[in-house]
């Protein structure tokens, strides 16, 4: 217990240090920003900042991406309820019963219990990485290479097994990831492997190309086949909500929570699975399920308080084993990679400053947001009008130079029209680019473990089964991919994702 | 012809060519063995397992002809960024940050129906302003303003 207090006062003085505190409310504005404004989602955005982060301090850096991450989450609510659009994919269930309530005068009311339901879920979630993370570190150390990989395994499948669209091509998208991964130098043996005979690409892909590539630039392309929509937003109206709004928003806000920090841990499964979960929860326990879709207020309060929580215990995989849950927390290690630090548990050990400085900044930055997000609303509600036909050409701007701006190489901005290219290509064939990441990422990673627990076991492989963990990890892994397999769950699984 | 429509038909081709492409070109790669792996192991096995999926989802999607069809392309909205962006990188380390920001800006706002001309001068000089004064001056990236 005096550990936890020590280590949080490390955290606290750490993230209380002025710059901190600057990017934090920097990242935690830029992420509110985008998660308000639709048609820039979170993963376009992070990897645009990417490349600035490599001027910070790899603390400030991280601060400022989980800013933004969380930031997104307060910001898509607002766009949901006032304009029935969600600004974040994770505030598809908010426009349900958020956007009827703003018809029906109370959008005050329900960008309130928004607010305070997600900074009632950080908070909470933000203790639960502060209890759980620690003791997941010491078990995480005792893995070996063959832990590693099954692991590996496990958190692949799983994230794609939870998260939308064919299972199936979203293992083939995380296999290529894998296979871009690899394209460079090989560490073992120097050779350099599917480079194409291009020198650019000796070193590997640059991940942040990648990224913009295929958010970035997809985004803008997919975006521009619709036409653009006109935004017509509700009154805001009285900004507190009533003592019966309370009464009734108190628990689903707490089981949102439950449910946000359970889903947000397992790979695949963060803001979106968890706030889809939550409304159903809540819909299905309700003593007025009728009332759902006409503005119950539970129905806003749980699934804004469990996407909030979903976002930040994501990030206990990260800190813990090395191993991203979902394309964001992907890009939060691929930052933490340019500054030479390996995500893992060893970080908890050999960095503490930034690991409980990022946690205390956490809470700070939900503070920040709640302090600052309900009196800004009018201005949110005023950028929203911005259109996109000038919000486009900057995002292709900062994608183009920011590209420039990591090694100072042109190639890298070409390749962010490749990717953009084939981003757009594999849209068209129903593959999203969430899980290439996700493999891009282990890669790398992948291919050592499995060298080096072959290396020690001569060449067996059933040495993956042979010891317990492992084992586990595998049988999980298959467990879930019969589950995906069978006709049944994936029928239920399609529910879930298209909850009325 | 039907087939070729399909989502999952064609996703399932091209992951098998890019399987396929992967060991054609990965054969020159040293295979090494289980215990001892060369740097052809790992994408060895990666190519396989990516036409294996290819494989099954071709086939599955040849078995359901009731599968999703692919939207059209947009060429508009592929082109003109896709160009944009090239354009900008090749003029950038030769002509400097205004001339090829211009191009970007001035390429790029085709890809919307929506751009109106008027704006689009506006848009680069803002665009080089706010450029110059973070990229140039500000992080110091090594770029030229103008043409050397």
């Amino acid at each position: 217990m005096s550990d936890i207090l020590s280590n949080l006062s490390l955290g606290f003085s750490v993230a209380l240090s002025l710059s901190n505190l600057g990017f934090c409310l920097l990242g935690a504005l830029l992420g509110t920003l985008i998660g308000v404004l639709p048609g820039i989602g979170p993963l376009a955005t992070v990897a645009m900042l990417l490349p600035i982060t490599f001027y910070l301090d790899p603390t400030t850096a991280l601060i400022m991406l989980a800013g933004i991450y969380y930031g997104a989450q307060y910001g898509g609510s607002t766009t949901a309820i006032l304009v029935n659009l969600p600004g974040e994919s994770s505030s598809v269930v908010t426009c349900l019963d958020g956007h009827q309530m703003a018809k029906q005068g109370r959008a005050g009311a329900a960008l309130a219990v928004a607010a305070l339901g997600s900074f009632l879920a950080g908070t909470i979630a933000t203790c639960v990485i502060v209890l759980f993370t620690p003791p997941l570190t010491l078990v995480a150390e005792s893995f070996q290479p063959a832990e590693y990989c099954s692991l590996m395994v496990f958190g692949l499948i799983a994230a794609v097994v939870l998260a939308q669209g064919s299972p199936i091509k979203a293992v083939a998208m995380v296999l290529l990831g894998l296979l871009l991964g690899i394209v460079g130098t090989d560490i073992n043996s120097g050779e350099r492997r599917f480079t194409f005979g291009m020198i650019e690409l000796t070193d590997g892909i640059e991940f942040v190309a990648l990224a913009m590539g295929l958010f970035g630039v997809r985004e803008i392309m997919t975006n521009l086949e619709k036409p653009s929509v006109r935004m017509t937003t509700e009154m805001i109206g009285r900004l507190w909500p009533t003592r019966d709004d309370f009464r009734r928003s108190w628990m689903p806000a707490l089981r949102g929570t439950a449910i946000g920090s359970l889903l947000g841990v397992l790979p695949g499964g963060g803001a979106l699975l968890s706030s889809f979960a939550s409304y159903t929860v809540e819909k299905k326990i309700s003593r007025r399920p009728q009332e759902f879709g006409h503005g119950a207020v539970e129905g806003v309060a749980g699934p804004e308080a469990a996407n909030n929580a979903g976002a930040q215990t994501s990030f206990i995989p990260l800190l813990t084993l090395g191993i991203p849950g979902n394309a964001l927390i992907a890009m939060m290690a691929g930052a933490l990679m340019v500054h030479g630090i390996q995500p893992g548990p060893e970080v908890v050990r050999l960095q503490p400053a930034l690991f409980w400085g990022l946690i205390a900044s956490m809470w700070i930055g939900n503070l920040m947001l709640l302090v600052i997000n309900l009196p800004l609303i009018g201005i949110w509600v005023r950028l929203l009008r911005v259109p996109y036909r000038l919000l486009f050409p900057a995002i292709l701007m900062f994608c183009a130079i920011g590209a420039f701006g990591v090694n100072n190489a042109s190639f890298d901005i070409l390749l962010v029209a490749f990717f953009g290219v084939v981003g757009y290509g594999f849209a068209k064939i129903g593959c999203e680019p969430a899980p290439l990441i996700l493999g891009f990422i282990l890669g790398p990673l992948f291919e050592e473990n499995l060298r080096r627990t072959l290396l020690l076991s001569r060449g067996d492989w059933s040495v993956f089964v042979t010891r317990p963990t492992s084992l586990v990890f595998l049988l999980l892994a298959l467990g879930l991919l019969a589950l995906i397999i069978s006709p049944m769950i994936r029928q239920k699984r399609e529910e879930a994702f298209q909850e009325d | 012809m039907h087939l070729l429509r399909q989502k999952d038909f064609v996703a399932g081709l091209v992951f098998l060519a890019i399987g396929g492409g992967t060991l054609v070109i990965g054969r020159s790669y040293r295979l090494g063995t289980a215990s001892e792996m060369g740097p052809g192991y790992f994408p060895m096995l990666l190519a396989v397992a990516l036409m294996a999926l290819g494989l099954v989802l071709a086939v599955k999607a040849w078995r359901d002809t009731a599968g999703e069809e692919i939207e059209p392309l947009h060429l508009r909205v592929l082109f003109f960024p896709t160009l944009a962006i090239v354009l900008f990188g090749l003029m950038l380390e030769r002509l400097g940050i205004v001339i090829s920001l211009a191009a970007l800006l001035g390429v790029g706002v085709f890809a919307s129906r929506e751009t109106r001309l008027k704006e689009v001068p506006f848009l680069i000089v803002a665009a080089v302003i706010f450029c110059v004064a973070v990229f140039v001056y500000g992080v110091e990236l090594p770029i030229e303003v103008w043409p050397k």
